[in-house]
């Protein structure tokens, strides 16, 4: 009962209910405000979201209708929608656990460990739901609806979906629980809590790949694979195994359905009881004395004057300011460098454990196609720059703090160049990644290197200078732990949305040039140019709203 | 000097009246109270000095500038501590510090010096290489009103500066306050400790539902109050309705 009211507690705050409900009552104008800009944030993606994954899993149902096996969707939906829950749930569920505001009141209530973290669970797992609906509920109605299912099958599509994300948040609860339990060791915690998140995903991934390695298949395998009843179901779901029980509760029929769904229900529930019992033996033991660093370290006189007589210019002094509190909030760096290592990881295993990408490799890297591998190397920098969103959080992270820079002497445009400049820095990041990658695979001269660099560079201009924008016309500063800043911040979506428009333009422009019948270096020239404006457009239009914005924002 | 004429500010599209037609001025030597009771509207009156929040009508003159037209040559002439030291955490309260002099263009020479006399008149030497999380509330109180005080300010805002701060601090703060106004600068800060703000201020302003109901020395507070008793009977008295 205590759980139950702590949970609804919970849920009232992350979704903030209660402010929704003051302004439902007393500012209809903001509130219908915001949902307009929701709804906007929508619509911008439905494109992207109809024609790239609706299409793709049409088609998916189509190759499985045509082996006689089209649950294959399911499957791999199932599949999909669990391993995004399990990468991206590791900094939400350490976030929410360990870093909220509210810790410092719930702890000292008379609750137990197990019903803290058994409420901060609730309040990811709600939160989850919204991933894994957009990724799951069109394989359920695509399947139900083409395959004319009988009326069983939506109960039991329901069931399933509110059971997806169940199972990959226990694992990374308990992931994370051990791992701030046995990281919880002074003055280098935060960094070891880093380096932590990121072995985590790389053991992830890891097993994935091993798992798919274990049994390399032969052409008699295929085709078993595509003649047995559910072979390929089986071969997918090896990724994640319980996606067998739950596609078979969907599509079995009878007793089998009934048994394969207990059996689905019954491990997310084994993983519930795992998450409760860690977090009675080991929250408290991770979370108590995490705000108390190293002890105090005495500062020399000549080193506090040195220190002190460090002089920089205010944009220089932002900059820093704004890298200084990246490096050392895990959550952050996580977020936004994470996927530096990810990608690479990912791409490297599979590269690394198997041939199969060999013959593919080697066309790519044929003599004539040098023009589309410099392209594919800037544009990997460029997309990058989109996916490390540090720009389209900027002001959303300084949160209660925003005050500071509303009130020092330093004009708005300087303070917006400080967050262009430390935004580029972090671009800088996967130039050593473009780096190996050219020792190793795609042997670029220096010329062409420093190339692919330039215009990988250019090419993150309007990702940075767009996703600021957006942060800056719409900052999201009332969170309560730093994941939301992230997280539940829409501009970060909105950001890599507006990236991809621009991308895509600057696809389209290159092959325009490329099929006119340009050279190379004008299609590179021109795509830097193109670049450049797009990232120019945003900037100018911050230089022309930022006094205004910086004096209407009501900081928290 | 600072200069507020009619200066409101309401929220919910009106139904609330945080500040109402305020006007008050403050000269230069001048330490000024800004008493009230709770959501008397003395934060709103601060953040609006600050540019921290839009007044609905009215202006707010500080050192001969406008807020809403030059905010930038009235932000260089001030500095601001607010009632809660929410500060960036994750630096050490050195860099905090040092931040704070590059934007405020504050000379090395002059940093240096004044960094080195206020971490020693707030004895926070030793702590100043530790990181703002590992502060105490009073400590991240006085990181902030060190850090307001690097620049000098010709006008120093100060919202409920003594929360938090131990008896030694807090005294210092007082004496580094006077000399401040000796020199021929201002302070305007808002306090619920009635004692301080009847012993340090040249003059007091009340302010209770957004209205200021009374404003002037102590002697003319007893005036308009028709009471000669401390400030603490003036206040209860004025602000009971």
């Amino acid at each position: 009962m205590r759980l139950w009211t702590l949970i609804k507690q919970q849920l009232h705050v992350a979704f903030n209910l209660s402010a929704l409900r003051w302004y439902a009552r007393y500012d209809r104008k903001k509130l219908a405000g915001g949902v307009a800009i929701a709804v906007a944030v929508i619509a911008s993606l439905v494109p992207m979201y109809y024609y790239v994954y609706l299409q793709f899993l049409d088609a998916v149902f189509l190759a499985g209708l045509t082996i006689g096996q089209p649950e294959i969707l399911l499957t791999l939906s199932l599949v999909s929608a669990s391993f995004i829950v399990l990468f991206f749930g590791i900094a939400f569920v350490m976030s929410t656990f360990y870093f909220s505001r509210d810790l410092s009141l719930l702890v000292p209530l008379p609750l137990t460990p197990g019903e803290i973290v058994g409420a901060k669970f609730a309040v990811v797992l709600v939160q989850e739901y919204l991933t894994v609906l957009p990724l799951f509920l069109p394989a359920l109605i695509i399947y139900g609806v083409r395959m004319g299912t009988g009326i069983a099958f939506w109960p039991a599509g329901l069931a399933v979906l509110l059971l997806v994300p169940v199972l990959p948040l226990t694992v990374v609860s308990a992931a994370i629980l051990l791992l701030m339990r046995s990281t919880n060791l002074g003055r280098y915690k935060d960094f070891l809590r880093l380096v932590g998140m990121v072995l985590l995903v790389v053991i992830l991934l890891g097993i994935n790949v091993l798992v798919t390695k274990l049994a390399p298949l032969t052409q008699e395998d295929v085709l078993a694979l595509l003649l047995a009843e559910d072979g390929l179901i089986r071969f997918i779901a090896r990724l994640f195994p319980p996606a067998l029980l739950a596609t078979r509760a969907l599509v079995a029929g009878g007793v089998a359905s009934v048994l394969n769904f207990l059996g689905y229900l019954a491990i997310n529930l084994a993983g519930i009881v795992l998450t409760l019992f860690l977090g009675e033996r080991l929250f408290y033991r991770g979370l108590i004395g995490g705000e108390e660093v190293a002890a105090r370290k005495s500062v020399s006189q000549s080193r506090l004057e040195r220190k002190m007589a460090r002089v920089s210019s205010p944009a220089a002094a932002i900059a820093a300011r704004e890298i200084k509190l990246l490096v050392r909030t895990p959550i952050y760096l996580f977020n936004s460098i994470g996927v530096l290592i990810i990608v690479p990881v990912a791409l490297l295993l599979p590269l690394l454990m198997g041939e199969a990408v060999d013959p593919l490799l080697a066309i790519f890297l044929q003599p004539g196609n040098r023009f589309f591998v410099n392209l594919a190397g800037a544009a990997f920098i460029a997309i990058m720059g989109a996916f490390t969103p540090a720009s389209s959080r900027s002001f959303s992270r300084e949160g209660k703090q925003f005050w500071l820079s509303q009130v020092i002497p330093v004009p708005p445009a300087v303070q917006i160049r400080g967050k262009i400049l430390y935004s580029l820095l972090l671009c800088l990041l996967s130039v050593p990644l473009v780096i190996l990658l050219s020792v190793f695979f795609t042997k670029w001269s220096p010329p062409e290197l420093l190339l692919v660099i330039v215009l990988g560079l250019c090419g993150c201009l309007p990702a940075v200078t767009s996703g600021l924008l957006i942060d800056l016309l719409r900052p999201y500063l009332n969170w309560d732990n730093p994941q939301r800043a992230i997280k539940q911040n829409m501009n970060v979506v909105l950001g890599m949305a507006v990236a991809a428009l621009c991308y895509w333009l600057l696809y389209l422009l290159a092959k325009h040039l490329y099929r006119v019948g340009f050279s190379e270096y004008v299609i590179y020239a021109a795509l830097a140019a193109a670049a450049l404006l797009l990232g120019y457009i945003p900037y100018l239009v911050m230089l022309q709203i930022a006094d205004r914005r910086y004096r209407d924002i009501v900081a928290p | 000097m600072i200069e507020i004429r009619g200066v409101s500010k309401s929220y919910n599209n009106g139904a609330i009246k945080a500040v109402d037609n305020l006007s008050l001025s403050v000269r230069p030597g001048e330490i000024f109270g800004f008493l009230g009771p709770n959501g008397a509207g003395k934060t709103t009156t601060i953040k609006m000095m600050v540019g921290l929040l839009r007044s609905d009508s009215g202006s707010i003159v500080i050192n001969g500038h406008d807020v809403e037209k030059e905010p930038l040559k009235v932000k260089a002439s001030i500095s601001y501590v607010p009632d809660y030291p929410e500060v960036y955490e994750k630096l050490t309260g050195l860099e905090y510090l040092t931040f704070l002099a590059d934007v405020y263009r504050v000379p090395r020479a002059e940093r240096m010096a004044r960094m080195k006399h206020f971490l020693e008149l707030f004895n926070m030497t030793d702590a100043v290489g530790d990181l703002i999380q590992s502060y105490s509330h009073g400590m991240r109180q006085k990181i902030v009103l060190i850090g307001a005080l690097l620049p000098e300010p010709e006008v120093f805002i100060l919202d409920e500066p003594m929360v938090g701060l131990d008896p030694r601090s807090a005294h210092n703060l007082k004496e580094y306050m006077r000399e401040h106004c000796d020199r021929g600068k201002t302070v305007f800060f808002s306090t619920h400790v009635l004692e301080v703000a009847e012993k340090l201020c040249d003059r007091i302003g009340i302010i209770s539902h957004g209205r200021l109901i009374a404003c002037g020395t102590m002697e003319e507070l007893k005036e308009q109050a028709k009471n000669t008793g401390s400030l603490e009977q003036i206040f209860l008295e004025l602000t009971e309705a």
